[in-house]
């Protein structure tokens, strides 16, 4: 069962990597795109650096979900690494506490949030601007997903550094 | 109150609670001391709007094209060609790491966002040459300072609309202060490099010139097309880093470094990294949004008008304001509050707007260098992997040298006015 | 409690009818007993932050953009359409002839915004630019114009110029290395930004008013108690009469100032506003709705 829930995590995070690499090559390209249409068109079409910025907005939340689940977040002190449990528990209590704090009120809000920026359309490529404002609360909800698993599991979620 | 949100904060830190969360706790728990709870509801609008900026892109396309540059031997045949350059001088490399903070730095607006791009490519290159990583990023960070006060840069722009002085004036003004702190940098840097034994130097097996060139040259395209692009205008500074990336894989391509693992990495560091900026941003935006609803900065510049000082002190309680202003706000906010508030009161003391632009942007700046709180610090220490504090000791004696550069562009304005008088701006 | 008021731009009350605005509105508020505060531009967040905070009734008031009121209800959009009316005055007929402001509060008032009155910040719109005088349209073909979103795309393409998107804050760059040769906008608008140093010929086209709007909370505003809400509508009265005067002066000072800074003023005549005019009238369907185009050409022609 902790198994489990653990390999679920990784599962999750390693989609959310993919989707951000996927977004960021998108940004790349769209901008290059306008680059190109400027020059060799003579025209660029307007929507290109909207979306752009939009791809960078998805990229870079599912990235912070995926530096969250890496303890990849820069901290001005390490977790104790220590064997006295009593500590250990503390700290990861008082990490627990502090992102619940920040992140379940934006959650808390984010319902009408959503339904205000439904009714709202960007003003180039003219989508709802739901379709990018939902990345908010979906980067919160995989975070606490992150942290429940952690928390249940302990070591068998234990992951280094996603990178080197 | 404020002293229980301290404390608290304090033990999260302690707990190894990453930086940003640890903003966010601390600006929620703001929200409630303040009695201000009902405007949460502002907050997933002002994340969003945090981050939907246009030229926060530049950023982020600017960490890709390091990685890529990393990874696929762009930034080893560059560093090569500038160990030909530079090796006989001892520290070389942290000399070239400093001019490169000179020309390209200040184009994005947001002095965090280019210590990131530059961070990335840097300090991996100086570490392959034998410098420490801390000494590298502690170069980097200190250089990022430079960059907003050189031209372009659009804090300087900013400046000059809110207060109505020329922008041309503001440029020409910032260029003698800019090089005088890339000279305090420089002698800093050259005092470390033989204190700490750094490469370089008479002894040093010196790469010939002509052969490291021809292999460079594909890795030289890269700075020539992004300096060219913007300086020329055929592009943004954020096409630029587009650009750049695309150059990036170019060049890794004729060094054989571009395949599918070297790629994928690249993008996926690059999407944690920016995730983490973008979670301290998030964070120090609301943050920013109460102080602004609660007036703080207003507050605290009343205190600095009523001060009663006047003159050079009064200029010196201003730089020491700003200097703690540039370590928590968002240096274009900061300026579109404070400029109004204090600007005319410094000018009727005497002191000269361009003159005042300079300073202001100079402290706000390196305002992120200066623990506990210097945002430059943080993100050069999540790119670098450099412990914070071990970054912010390493960064201490350039903060002092720079300092002292503060403080003589303060008291001489002649520094900042010499240019604009010369090409008849005053 | 506080009536928080955020502005949109720098408190200079010479060059910024918004601000002017704001200060007399203020004034007023508070010599009636009512508590008000002026937040700096961007203290409280920028466009879309104010509509969405002035919507959850957490911000009482707020000087905006037309277009971002314009996504909850595109009326408002008909006003700035070019050519469409061609002084202030003709505009505040349409407003006092007819039912303007329930018709362009009607369907934003049920997303909890309602337009307190619409701000002429300057002469109508002209053609800045780095290269050369646009009398024509003809004159375009060369020149590279900065658009600010669809809606200027296709007027200037309307024309046969290029365009280029290009967020505010990179126009400076964008216009001193050539990324851009111009934009449309208000006379006033160069001078306060100073883009002065690089634009070289403002051409006066007499295009648009250049417009911004004051919104409010709708569940502020019908929860006031009436003696409240009789001093607000009073203070929006004051306001607007001051704005109206204010303007007055501003317009040739606007321009004369433009030619102080080193930009040339080129005075378009009847003729040659006409040929832009005679270009971008059968596209109005495409800018707005086309139902509102319609109801707008309506409202102009009976007041002309
Ligand atoms: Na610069
Ligand atoms: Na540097």
């Amino acid at each position: 069962m902790k198994q489990k829930l653990a390999d679920m995590s990784d599962a999750l995070d390693r989609i959310c990597q993919k989707a951000a690499i996927g977004f960021f090559f998108f940004m790349v390209v769209l901008i290059l795109f306008q680059v190109v249409g400027r020059y060799i068109f003579q025209a660029v079409p307007a929507w290109t650096a909207e979306a752009a910025r939009y791809c960078m907005i998805w990229g870079g939340l599912l990235g912070a979900t995926s530096a969250f689940k890496t303890n990849a977040d820069p901290r001005l002190f390490q977790p104790p690494a220590t064997r006295i449990k009593w500590i250990n528990i503390t700290a990861t209590a008082l990490r627990t506490i502090s992102t619940i704090i920040f992140l379940a009120p934006v959650l808390y809000y984010c319902d009408t949030y959503l339904v205000r920026t439904f009714h709202r359309t960007t003003p180039t490529l003219e989508i709802r601007t739901i379709w990018v404002s939902i990345a908010i609360p979906l980067f919160i909800l995989i975070i606490f997903f992150h942290m429940a698993c952690d928390l249940i599991c302990g070591d068998a979620s234990k992951k280094s550094n996603g990178y080197s | 109150m404020f002293w229980l949100i301290v404390t608290l904060c304090a033990v999260f830190i302690a707990s190894g609670a990453a930086m940003a969360y640890v903003f966010g706790t601390a600006a929620i728990m703001a929200f409630w001391a303040t009695d201000n709870l009902k405007y949460l509801a502002i907050i997933p609008q002002r994340i969003f709007s945090q981050l939907d900026v246009f030229a926060l892109m530049a950023m982020t396309l600017f960490i890709m094209a390091g990685e890529i540059m990393n990874r696929t031997g762009v930034t080893r045949n560059l560093v090569h060609f500038s160990m030909s350059l530079v090796g006989r001088f001892k520290g070389g490399l942290g000399h070239v790491n400093i001019l490169t903070s000179v020309f390209f730095a200040g184009v994005s607006g947001s002095a965090m966002a280019d210590a990131a791009a530059l961070t990335n490519t840097l300090v991996p290159a100086m570490q392959e040459q034998g410098y420490t990583r801390r000494y590298a990023g502690a170069v980097t960070a200190a250089s990022a300072v430079i960059g907003p006060i050189i031209p372009p840069s659009i804090i300087l722009i900013f400046y000059g609309a809110l207060m109505q002085v020329s922008i041309g004036a503001l440029f020409a003004a910032g260029i003698i202060p800019g090089i005088t702190l890339a000279l305090f940098l420089i002698i800093a840097n050259t005092f470390f490099a033989h204190r700490h034994n750094h490469p370089g130097g008479k002894t040093e097996d010196i790469p010939p010139f002509l052969p490291s060139l021809r292999k460079a040259l594909p890795a030289l395209s890269l700075p020539v097309i992004i300096l060219g692009g913007i300086v020329f205008g055929v592009a943004t500074p954020t096409e630029a880093a587009a650009v750049a990336v695309a150059v990036a894989v170019g060049a890794g391509y004729l060094y054989g470094g571009v395949n599918k693992d070297t790629m994928f990495k690249s993008f996926q560091r690059t999407a944690i990294l920016t995730g983490s900026i973008f979670t301290i941003m998030a964070a120090s935006a609301c943050a920013a949004w109460i102080g602004s609803l609660e007036q703080w900065p207003q507050k605290i510049a009343g205190i600095v008008t009523g001060s009663g000082l006047s003159g050079i002190w009064f200029l010196l309680l201003i730089n020491l304001f700003f200097l703690v202003v540039g370590m928590a706000m968002d240096i274009a906010l900061a300026l579109a509050i404070l400029v109004p508030l204090l600007g005319p009161v410094a000018i009727a003391q005497g002191t000269d707007p361009i003159h005042l632009g300079i300073i202001l942007c100079l402290n706000l700046t390196i305002g992120l260098i200066t623990p506990p709180l210097g945002g430059c610090l943080i993100v050069v220490s999540a790119i670098s992997n450099v412990n914070y504090w071990t970054l912010a000791w390493a960064c201490l004696p350039f903060l002092l040298v720079e300092l002292a550069a503060l403080l003589v562009i303060t008291l001489v304005p002649d520094i900042s006015l010499f240019l604009p008088r010369l090409l008849g701006y005053l | 409690a506080d009536i928080k008021i955020a502005l949109d731009c720098p408190p200079d009350p010479d060059h910024c009818g918004t601000y002017y605005w704001s200060t007399v509105f203020a004034d007023h508020l508070k010599e009636s007993g009512l508590a008000a505060t002026l937040y700096p531009a961007d203290a409280l967040g920028g466009e879309e932050e104010k509509l969405d905070q002035v919507s959850q009734g957490l911000l009482e008031v707020s000087n905006s953009d037309v277009s971002k009121v314009g996504q909850l209800d595109p009326t408002i959009m008909g006003i700035g359409l070019p050519y469409i009316i061609d002084s202030v005055a003709q505009m505040d007929r349409i407003i006092e002839s007819t039912d303007f402001m329930n018709l362009i509060n009607a369907k934003s008032a049920k997303h909890g915004v309602r337009t307190l009155a619409v701000i002429p910040v300057g002469g109508f719109s002209g053609l800045a630019n780095t290269k050369h005088p646009v009398r024509t349209p003809a004159d375009l073909k060369d020149l590279r114009m900065r658009a600010m979103d669809n809606i200027q795309v296709q007027i200037l393409k309307s024309w046969g110029a290029n365009t280029v998107v290009i967020p505010w804050p990179e126009i400076y760059n964008s216009l001193q290395t050539g990324v851009a040769d111009g934009y449309l906008n208000s006379a006033i608008v160069p001078v306060m930004f100073k883009h002065t140093e690089i634009l070289k010929h403002f051409s006066d086209l007499k295009l648009a008013a250049p417009i911004r709007v004051t919104i409010c909370s709708e569940t502020w505003y019908s929860g006031l108690s009436k003696k409240d809400r009789g001093i607000v509508d009073a203070a929006v009265a004051k306001a607007n009469a001051a704005n109206r005067e204010w303007l007055k002066g501003s317009v040739q000072r606007d321009l004369d100032e433009l030619g102080k800074s080193g930009v040339e003023v080129y005075q378009n005549t009847k003729e040659e506003r006409d040929q832009f005019a005679r270009l971008v009238r059968p596209i109005y369907k495409d800018l707005v709705p086309p139902e509102i185009a319609e109801l707008f050409i309506k409202l102009a022609d009976a007041t002309k």
